[in-house]
């Protein structure tokens, strides 16, 4: 879908046209509830959180105004809503329903053996190690989980993610630092 | 170059944000620095798996309901200002002046303790010396600032450095005072509409934006 129409699509959106509305959700739907799915953590939230992202951006679209893109715009949508779910409800433990429980002193008690399955040279990593990095991104500060779900899951640019929380590129970039830094932490037993 | 620093550029680089030249001295820490080397083939463990483990599947007809929900949802209100979120009651609460005005509260905040720092070093420079401040003293103040801002307005690379650098320690320094954690403790409300951004500006205060959709 080129630019010109998505301006066209979004025109009749503000004038309460449903049709021209879906096909923006068409578009950005897969994006957007993967976004949300990264933020809560489970699928039903998800899916909730992906719905509510949309009803609210339809609500809100006679004030779109494009000074931020389309995309930037329903992305902020997303980012709010969800972060103001895991405030509202407290989902430390969200993860847990795909994941599953993770023992951590059963990982620790595993250590040696994991090292061999984490190393570098190891293509394959052990759900173990998945589940850890699950909990580990899950216990994140929000600002610096907001960041890290929009610049490694979205594949965001600085610049981009900077767009979509309302912050310069430079606490995008040291967000990334430190987020980065507390996974390390958490996952050390798992890495060599 | 230190490894704090080294590891900063670590993730810039995973970012694709690192610039050729600091790439270089990055290079050259990393060919001297076993714990960095270790540090970076696992942040590409975490960023690989990272991007993997949210990667979520859903059948066709499973986005097809999902379609059919909102389009429901829609058709019932009619209109873009008639739709009701669920849970969004408790959000219609009565916005306060200063969300509503941030960049007033800003200016504010920074004239206040500016004006509170310069009557503090005046009155308490006066009572401790008996004296006035040196004018010497203020105009070499008055110079470097002078010389600072002919330099930042000159060169662009200089300005962004210079405004980037700031931030990250202020950041860094607020991250430590365990600050960033109080700022995101209230209600997540980015602004939606004129957003312009700009990379000398913190911006702390957009958290507490007061566009409520």
């Amino acid at each position: 879908m080129k630019a010109e129409g998505e301006s066209q699509l979004i025109e009749q959106a503000r004038r309460g046209e449903i049709e021209a509305f879906m096909e923006l959700v068409k578009k950005y739907e897969h994006r957007i509830f993967q976004l949300t799915y990264r933020l809560s953590g489970n699928r039903e939230d998800a899916a909730d959180l992906a719905q509510e992202t949309f009803l609210q951006a339809f609500r809100a679209i006679k004030d779109f105004r494009g000074n931020s893109s389309f995309h930037t715009w329903l992305h902020r949508i997303a980012v709010n809503r969800s972060l103001n779910f895991l405030k509202r409800h407290n989902r430390e433990k969200s993860y847990r329903d795909e994941a599953g429980q993770i023992d951590e002193n059963s990982g620790r008690g595993r250590q040696k053996a994991e090292l061999k399955v984490a190393s570098p040279e190891d293509s394959s990593l052990s759900e173990e190690f998945r589940a850890g990095l699950k909990k580990a991104i899950e216990e994140l500060p929000p600002a610096f989980r907001a960041t890290f779900s929009l610049v490694v899951g979205q594949e965001m640019s600085h610049k981009e993610a900077a767009e979509v929380l309302g912050c310069s590129e430079g606490t995008v970039s040291w967000r990334m630092h430190e987020a980065r830094k507390m996974l390390k932490k958490k996952l050390q037993p798992f890495l060599t | 170059m230190e490894c704090e620093k080294a590891q900063k550029l670590i993730s810039d680089w995973l970012d694709g944000k690192l610039s050729r030249w600091k790439e270089k001295k990055l290079n050259k820490h990393l060919a001297s620095c076993q714990l960095c080397q270790d540090y970076l083939e696992a942040q590409k463990i975490i960023q690989r798996e990272a991007l993997e483990i949210g990667k979520v599947e859903n059948p066709s007809q499973w986005w097809l309901q999902f379609e059919q929900g909102i389009r429901k949802k829609l058709s019932l209100a009619g209109q873009p200002d008639e739709i009701q979120i669920a849970g969004e009651e408790k959000n219609n609460k009565k916005t306060k002046w200063w969300n509503l005005h941030p960049q007033a509260v800003r200016a504010i905040s920074i004239l206040t303790i500016v004006v509170g720092t310069l009557f503090l070093i005046l009155y308490i420079g006066q009572r401790k010396n008996s004296e006035e401040l040196p004018l010497s003293l203020m105009l070499s103040y008055e110079e470097s600032y002078f010389n600072l801002s002919q330099i930042l307005a000159q060169d662009e690379v200089a300005a962004s450095d210079f405004a980037t650098n700031l931030e990250e320690t202020i950041l860094e320094e607020i991250f430590l005072a365990g600050g960033e954690d109080t700022i995101w403790e209230v209600e997540y409300n980015y602004p939606l509409n004129n957003y312009q951004i700009e990379s000398n500006d913190l911006r702390i205060e957009n958290k507490y934006s007061e566009e409520s959709l």
